[in-house]
């Protein structure tokens, strides 16, 4: 199309200034919104997971085959040393630490609430999680147990509540050693948090991975070094399947199982026996997030489809007001496309003719309201959403911290493909009327009044 | 071979059950050169024989030869590549595109034709000259009298020197002096660029200038006459 068809085509736009503008105001307000929309939906998205992954999830796991699917305490890493060594090379990485979960009751003048109690590194967990900044009364775990008569414990706001407890009071914890055996320990409280997610205020508990082990392994030689979890957290940009390639990779090939036929993710799969003590290769898998908790991606992507019909129906509003526009102009330019046609114009080139006007329509509408949107995003960026008033009954749900703001967060990506969405779709709206003006007969056109 | 020839061209018309036959049975030859007027009173068919030679209408019945090749059934994008290689419109209201100026409107009937930028401006610059309107070329229309506009339609028509200029009424809306004008400035480029046209004309001035005058009356041609030598590319 050469300059000259292009600037005809700019011309015309103008011809009838104020129907153009109030065009492009409604496509400035479609634009508009639907851009802060999708900065805003992807702020949330991206505080959900990383709440999530920062309180506890952490970004990828290693774990002994087939312990995320069945979560038996017999499924243990049984020397995690060499995992640890090779995490802590992943690209991206923010913290490396283990965990031993167990299961049981923690009992309290006649209390009992059932609890996951994690053995963790008082330090290391620091690395993968931010519980130690949510402690409302005590303080987070020590480094070393000064007192081993008095071995620690941080629990949950909520658990704290019904067990009735408070700093220093003695706990009573019977659980499920690595090998299903009944444990049993007490340990004083040290510290109580809040995370904001009811779930975990009121059911679980932090004890020293190194008070927990010996619990758990009960004189067990090959349970002497073992922990259930691996746990990496990486910088909020990493790639985290990069990651998870990175340290499948430099894991022995026999310790990973290959994928069969019937799985679909491409991490180790799961089989149902542990290898017997004493000797053979243990088998591992290893998973990010999303394999670990498939909810929170399930829940994001629904949030992003009502996103996209809602930008459907403003897809929708715009295309109708566009196709009548051009309607509007073909009709009133019938006699100078039958002037184009006698010079030797052809069909196809009114065609592209029109289409080039709803093309630079739909560019400006695009542009402008691209800008309105970005105004929106800046000032939700400055003037962040809160919905603390809704607080733990929503986090119980959502499964994060509701507590917290919720800022808007600009992907590029994800906004131009709703510009150039909204280009195509003026481009599509304006079809029939350029299929219209290109099937007109010169002859009919030149004597339209 | 002939520029133009028509062969027993009916054109019919249907306005709901009526139908009226605008041509009946014309036959018609224009050779290369020619400052033909086609002459007759309203309704007679001129314009409709123009338009038909032109491409921009279909006949009902005959055969139209443009160069020797029957038109008459060509389809629309055919037609329109005829009207762009080989023949120039000059319309009794001008027909300028509003949104270019004067010098636009002649570009564009070059860079339609793919001529390079550099050489369009250059073309239409001596155009421009030619049809004494060069100091209006960055007016619109709305800018310009009639006369002003009929002159730009007139460089636009010959822009790429077709081999047919068809000019239906083209003084119409003039003045006396600008018609004149005009009329001079066509028979100095079929004199001199051996530009063949064809006039559809009511205006004695263009009848007193023509070297052929044809009569139209009831869509029939009555007379065919020559007045003076035509001059032969």
């Amino acid at each position: 199309m050469s300059a000259l068809i292009f600037r005809v085509a700019w011309r015309n736009i103008w011809r009838n200034t104020r129907r153009t503008v109030i065009t492009l105001i409604t496509m400035v307000i479609c634009v508009g919104v639907m851009v802060w929309m999708i900065t805003f939906g992807d702020g949330v998205h991206e505080q959900m997971i990383r709440s999530s992954l920062n309180l506890g999830l952490g970004s990828l796991q290693i774990h002994a085959l087939g312990y995320q699917e069945d979560r038996a305490p017999d499924k243990a890493i049984l020397d995690p040393a060499p995992l640890v060594a090779i995490a802590r090379a992943a690209p991206g990485l923010e913290g490396v630490s283990t965990r031993i979960n167990g299961f049981g009751l923690v009992s309290h003048s006649g209390v009992t609430q059932p609890a996951a109690i994690l053995g963790v590194e008082p330090v290391g967990e620091t690395t993968i999680s931010i519980i130690f900044e949510k402690m409302v009364k005590g303080a987070w775990l020590p480094e070393t147990i000064e007192n081993e008569r008095r071995l620690p414990i941080v629990i949950g706001a909520e658990m704290a509540r019904k067990l009735e407890v408070d700093i220093g009071d003695r706990l009573y914890i019977s659980m499920g050693d690595f090998t299903g055996a009944p444990a049993y320990a007490v340990y004083f409280v040290h510290g109580i948090f809040r995370s904001g997610m009811g779930e975990m205020d009121k059911s679980l508990a932090y004890v020293p991975i190194d008070t927990l082990r010996p619990l758990m392994a009960a004189d067990i030689e090959r349970f002497r070094n073992a922990v259930h979890e691996v746990t990496v957290l990486l910088e909020p940009k990493a790639d985290v399947n990069e990651a998870v390639a990175f340290v499948k990779d430099r894991i022995p090939p026999d310790q990973l199982e290959q994928p069969d036929a019937e799985n679909v993710s491409g991490s180790a799969q799961v089989v149902p026996e542990q290898p017997p003590a004493g000797g053979s290769v243990q088998k591992l898998e290893v998973l990010s997030w999303e394999e670990i908790q498939p909810g929170l991606r399930t829940f994001i992507d629904l949030d992003n489809w009502s996103i996209y019909v809602f930008m459907l129906f403003m897809f929708i509003v715009v295309a109708i007001g566009i196709m009548n526009i051009f309607l509007m102009a073909v009709f009133e330019r019938i006699r100078e496309f039958g002037i184009l046609m006698s010079l030797g114009t052809r069909p196809s080139a009114i065609f592209w003719l029109v289409m080039t006007e709803s093309f630079l329509v739909g560019l400006l509408g695009a542009i402008a309201g691209l800008g309105a949107g970005l105004i929106g995003y800046w000032i939700n960026s400055i003037y962040p959403f809160s919905y603390a008033s809704y607080g733990e009954e929503l986090s119980d749900i959502m499964q994060f911290d509701w507590s917290m703001k919720l800022y808007p967060t600009l992907i590029w990506v994800n906004v131009m493909k709703a510009e150039v969405s909204i280009v195509a779709v003026t481009m599509l709206a304006a079809l029939w009327p350029a299929i219209k003006a290109s099937m007109l007969k010169p002859i009919e056109a030149l004597r339209h009044v | 071979m002939a520029l133009v020839e028509l062969n027993q061209v009916w054109k019919t018309y249907k306005t709901g059950k009526v139908e009226y036959d605008a041509l009946r049975g014309v036959d018609f030859k224009l050779e290369k050169g020619e400052f033909t007027a086609v002459v007759g009173p309203s309704g007679s068919g001129k314009t409709t024989m123009l338009n038909i030679i032109g491409g921009l209408d279909r006949a009902t019945k005959g055969t139209v030869l443009f160069q020797g090749s029957d038109i008459t059934r060509w389809s629309l994008t055919k037609l329109s590549l005829l009207r762009l290689k080989n023949i120039g419109f000059i319309f009794q209201s001008y027909n300028l595109v509003p949104v270019l100026t004067a010098r636009e409107n002649v570009e564009l009937a070059l860079i339609l034709r793919r001529w390079p930028a550099d050489k369009a401006r250059a073309r239409t610059d001596e155009l421009l000259e030619a049809v004494e309107i060069a100091d209006l070329a960055n007016k619109r229309p709305e800018e310009m009298s009639g006369g002003q506009q009929q002159r730009i339609a007139v460089a636009r028509a010959i822009a790429d020197r077709p081999a047919l200029v068809l000019a239906d009424e083209p003084t119409a809306n003039l003045d006396t002096a600008t018609g004149n004008a005009l009329l001079t400035i066509m028979e100095k480029l079929n004199r001199d660029e051996g530009v063949t046209f064809l006039f559809s004309t009511h205006d004695p001035r263009v009848v007193e200038r023509a070297r052929r005058v044809a009569t139209l009356e009831d869509g029939v041609v009555v007379s065919d006459r020559i007045v003076a030598e035509t001059a032969r590319v």
